[in-house]
């Protein structure tokens, strides 16, 4: 059953403008200039309610990427990586090995992921005396130069400092925070 | 290398592959393994090269990232490459120490900077092949000036 709705009277225009984003059908129907009729009485009301919106979300979020000659899902709502051309930066830190391994089972690049990769990780990080710089390692030459140093795992450094500043660190040595 | 280059190679090293200094357990990612041959310089001679880039400051905090060169100690000697020299097989699309070594051992790395007068400027950041006791710090500064060059030492602090 359609419904002969305006689009005004049953989703806001930046919901509307959303949903033809994200769904062929509506984008279709927009250049068609059938959107007027387009949202059934259901839809209406679960997009009123936010549910349609959401599905939408969720079914376009999720990037399909070949990396390293595998496909994976790349979930671009990520708090640690801009996107999946920065993966090579969760594969300088953790290891070649330690990703593959992780993107074989099939889950998606998600917060969840990555901080499992780092909470599972074999080392740490280390903040120097003053709190000023992340460094890589805890060794006479590093006191020398830092100072009596506080170790964090690599999951706190993650959430702190940003995968980023992690690979600095690895490759660098150190990093001013 | 330097004369009497057998004790001063123990003292650098043992000579180490990418990492195994540090606590990261991991590989060299692709396009870092690959040996850039054409923009690797030899200092074996002692002498500063003649086309290299200078920085105008002898202020450590003020010697300029695109001035930098990277510096690795391995069997065949004291090598350097200009960190800017791009890289486009790897991700991030510069060189590191291992595209001196081609991901085999070396004994040391760090950054340096030439300056004006021919003064070298060394820190030993590289994660890769970095020093972590002040013997093997003092070793490097040992190597390069019995090379014939005036060294300074950095702080190995990023600024």
């Amino acid at each position: 059953m359609r419904s002969s709705y305006s689009r005004k009277s049953v989703v806001s225009r930046q919901a509307f403008k959303l949903a033809t984003q994200r769904s062929p059908r509506f984008s279709s129907a927009v250049e068609s200039g059938q959107s007027r009729t387009l949202l059934v009485d259901t839809e209406v009301s679960r997009f009123n309610q936010g549910r349609l919106r959401s599905s939408l979300k969720n079914r376009s979020q999720l990037l399909p990427v070949l990396y390293h000659n595998q496909l994976v899902r790349f979930n671009p709502d990520n708090k640690y990586l801009t996107g999946p051309e920065q993966l090579w930066l969760i594969e300088s830190v953790i290891g070649t090995q330690t990703l593959a391994k992780a993107l074989s089972i099939g889950k998606p690049i998600d917060n969840r992921l990555i901080e499992n990769l780092f909470k599972k990780a074999p080392f740490a990080f280390y903040l120097s005396a003053d709190k000023a710089y992340l460094v890589s390692s805890d060794d006479e030459l590093t006191q020398l130069d830092f100072g009596p140093l506080t170790e964090i795992s690599a999951l706190t450094a993650l959430q702190q400092f940003g995968v980023t500043a992690l690979e600095r660190v690895k490759e660098k040595t150190a990093v001013r925070l | 290398m330097p004369s009497d280059s057998n004790a001063i190679l123990e003292r650098l090293g043992p000579a180490v592959l990418p990492f195994e200094r540090s606590n990261f357990n991991r590989e060299v990612l692709p396009g870092e393994d690959v040996i850039f041959l054409d923009y690797i310089i030899s200092l074996e001679s002692g002498q500063v090269p003649a086309n290299c880039l200078r920085c105008d400051s002898s202020d450590p905090s003020l010697l300029p990232s695109d001035l930098k060169y990277l510096w690795v100690i391995d069997q065949n000697g004291l090598r350097i490459i200009h960190e800017m020299t791009p890289n486009s097989l790897a991700a991030r699309g510069c060189v590191c120490h291992t595209n001196i070594t081609g991901n085999r051992k070396a004994f040391q790395g760090g950054e340096l900077w030439f300056g004006k007068d021919d003064t070298i400027y060394v820190n030993n950041q590289s994660g890769r092949f970095k020093a972590i006791t002040i013997a093997q710090q003092q070793a490097v500064l040992e190597y390069f000036r019995r090379l014939g060059f005036s060294v300074i030492q950095l702080p190995n602090r990023p600024s």
